[in-house]
C-alpha cells in the first residue's frame, strides 16, 4: 500500500531580511496531491512534524494550470511551478525554498518587481495610446503567427533567471525571459516600428551582453519557450544594430 | 474610486554605463579577441611546434628565423600580449561574478560553462608560466631557445604535467570558446545550427589535443 503521509521540509522567513529556519511538516496524502494542496493542508492546521504550533506557510498562487507563473518556487533543488509539482513525482522530504534570485518577501513568496521594470526598460509592448485611432495594424500570416506564439507564451514566472547563474539579486541584467520579449515585439508587425528603441535599451547596461550561454534557462523554462534561439537571434540583431549605428555616425 | 496602491520602485535599476567604453562593446571585444588574435595564434603557434617531430635541426632553423621576423617585438606587444592581458582582465570579472550552479543544474551546457571559466583561469596561470620560462628569461639572459631548452623542461616530469593540463585546458578553452562565440556574435542561432556548432567545438578540440601530445611525445621522447 502507498504511503499514507508526506514529508515536507520548509524555508521559512517572516519578512524581507529577517532571519531563515526550515520546519518540517508531516501531512495527509491524497491521489494526485500537488505542492499547492500540501501549502494549503498547512494552512489549515499550521502544525509541525514534531507537533508545534506554527504560522501557515505564505505562498503567491492564481491559476493551478501553469498559465500564470505565480507560484515558482525551487522544489528538491530545482526552480519551477508548485501547481505542476505531483508529490507522488519528489522525493522525499519534499523541500521547499524561495527563489534566490529576488528579494523575499516572507516564506515562499518573492519580490518579482525587477522583471516587470526590465521590461519596460526594454520598452516590450506594442505601442498604441495615442491621441487619435490608427487604424488597423498590417496583415500577419498564419505562420508567423504560429511560430511567434511560442515566444508569446511566457508567463513572467521568473524560473528562467532564477536557474541563470549571471542573474543574481544584486546585478542588473535582464534575463532569458525579456531578452525573449523584445523579440516577440520585434517580430510583431506593428511592434517592429520601435525596433530600434528595444535594441538599443537592450544592449545598455545589464543587457543581453551579459548572457554567457549557461542555457540553463531553456531546459528550465516551464512553457518551452526556445529562449536560448531568441537570445542568439537577438545578438545578431543587436550587433547589426550596434555597427551600423557606429559607422553611421 | 479607491486608489490604487502604488507599486513599489524596482530594487534593481540600471547602471549607468561606463564613462569610457559601453558595457556592450567591451564584452563583444573581448570574444572577439579570444578568437582573433588570440585564438588564432594558438592554431598556428601548435602548427609550428609540430615541426619538433621532424628533428632538432629543423625545429632550431624556424625557431631561429622566427626570432629574426621584422617588427617582433611590436607583433608580440600588440597582436599577444596587450589582447591576452585585455582579454583576461574582463575573463576574470565574468569568473567571479556569475554564482555557479553546476551542482544544482548538472545540465551540459552549464557544466561546459563552467569549464569555460575553469580553464580561462588554467590557460592564465599556464601561459604566464610558459611566457616567463621560454621567451621573457631567455629574451633578459640573450639565450635562444632550442630544442634542447624545450626538451630539458618536459623531461621533469611537474613540468611535463604542467604542460599537459595547462595546454589541454587552454585548447578546451578555446574550442568551447569557439561555439560561445557562434551565439554571441548570433552565427549560429537555431536549436540545430547551435548543436552543429556544438560537433564542430568537439572536433576543434580532439584535433588540437592530437596535435599537442604529438608535439609534447617529439620533446619528451
Ligand atoms: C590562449 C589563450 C586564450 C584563448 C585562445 C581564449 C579564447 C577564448 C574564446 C574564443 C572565447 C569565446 C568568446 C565568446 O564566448 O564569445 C573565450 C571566452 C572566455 N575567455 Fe578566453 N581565451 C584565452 C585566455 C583566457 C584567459 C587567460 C582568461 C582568464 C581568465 C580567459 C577567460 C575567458 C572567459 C571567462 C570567457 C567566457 C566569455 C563568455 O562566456 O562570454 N580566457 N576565450
Amino acid at each position: 500500500m502507498a504511503k499514507e503521509t508526506v514529508r515536507l521540509r520548509v524555508r521559512r522567513q517572516e519578512a524581507p531580511g529577517a532571519p531563515a529556519r526550515w520546519e518540517e511538516f508531516e501531512l495527509e496524502r491524497t491521489p494526485n496531491m500537488n505542492i499547492i494542496f500540501a501549502l494549503m493542508q498547512i494552512q489549515r492546521r499550521p502544525v509541525t512534524a514534531d507537533g508545534r504550533a506554527t504560522t501557515p506557510v505564505f505562498w503567491e498562487s492564481n491559476c493551478l494550470e501553469e498559465v500564470c507563473g505565480s507560484c515558482s518556487m525551487v522544489i528538491n533543488g530545482k526552480a519551477r511551478q508548485a501547481c505542476s509539482a505531483l508529490v507522488d513525482q519528489l522525493e522525499e522530504p519534499i523541500t521547499l525554498e524561495p527563489m534566490h534570485s529576488f528579494p523575499v518577501v516572507r516564506d515562499l513568496a518573492v519580490d518579482r518587481s525587477r522583471m516587470f521594470a526590465d521590461l519596460m526598460r526594454l520598452k516590450a509592448w506594442v505601442p498604441i495610446d495615442g491621441t487619435y485611432d490608427l487604424g488597423p495594424g498590417p496583415r500577419q500570416s498564419a505562420e508567423d503567427q504560429a511560430w511567434r506564439y511560442h515566444l508569446s507564451r511566457c508567463m513572467t514566472c521568473g524560473v528562467c533567471v532564477e536557474v541563470c547563474p549571471n542573474y543574481t539579486v544584486d546585478n542588473d541584467f535582464v534575463g532569458a525571459f525579456a531578452i525573449n520579449q523584445v523579440r516577440l515585439f520585434n517580430t510583431h508587425p506593428t511592434g517592429a516600428l520601435n525596433r530600434n528603441e528595444r535594441l538599443d535599451a537592450l544592449m545598455g547596461p545589464g543587457g543581453i551582453q551579459e548572457c554567457d550561454n549557461a542555457q540553463n534557462c531553456v531546459r528550465a523554462c516551464p512553457k518551452e519557450i526556445p529562449l536560448t534561439d531568441s537570445i542568439a537571434a537577438m545578438n545578431r540583431a543587436v550587433n547589426a544594430r550596434a555597427f551600423m549605428r557606429w559607422l553611421d555616425r | 474610486m479607491a486608489q490604487a496602491e502604488r507599486r513599489p520602485e524596482p530594487a534593481v535599476g540600471p547602471r549607468r554605463a561606463s564613462p569610457w567604453m559601453d558595457e556592450f562593446w567591451v564584452r563583444r571585444l573581448q570574444s572577439l579577441l579570444g578568437l582573433i588574435p588570440i585564438g588564432a595564434f594558438l592554431i598556428f603557434h601548435l602548427y609550428v611546434n609540430l615541426l619538433a617531430t621532424q628533428g632538432p635541426t629543423e625545429y632550431n632553423t624556424l625557431i631561429n628565423t622566427l626570432e629574426h621576423m621584422p617588427l617582433l617585438i611590436f607583433i608580440e606587444v600588440f597582436v599577444l600580449y596587450l589582447p591576452i592581458l585585455f582579454h583576461a582582465a574582463v575573463g576574470f570579472h565574468i569568473v567571479f561574478t556569475p554564482e555557479l550552479n553546476v551542482t544544482r543544474y548538472p545540465y551540459g551546457r552549464n557544466i561546459h560553462f563552467y569549464l569555460q571559466r575553469l580553464t580561462g583561469v588554467i590557460a592564465f596561470i599556464f601561459l604566464a608560466y610558459h611566457v616567463v620560462t621560454l621567451r621573457l628569461i631567455p629574451g633578459l639572459n640573450d639565450t635562444h631557445v632550442t630544442f634542447a631548452l624545450v626538451q630539458s623542461q618536459l623531461r621533469q616530469t611537474w613540468i611535463l604535467i604542467l604542460y599537459l593540463v595547462g595546454a589541454i585546458g587552454t585548447i578546451y578553452h578555446f574550442a568551447n570558446g569557439l561555439w560561445s562565440f557562434a551565439i554571441h556574435w548570433g552565427i549560429a542561432v537555431g536549436r540545430r545550427a547551435q548543436r552543429a556548432m556544438a560537433y564542430v567545438s568537439a572536433g576543434v578540440f580532439v584535433v588540437l589535443t592530437l596535435v599537442l601530445v604529438r608535439i609534447v611525445l617529439a620533446f619528451a621522447s
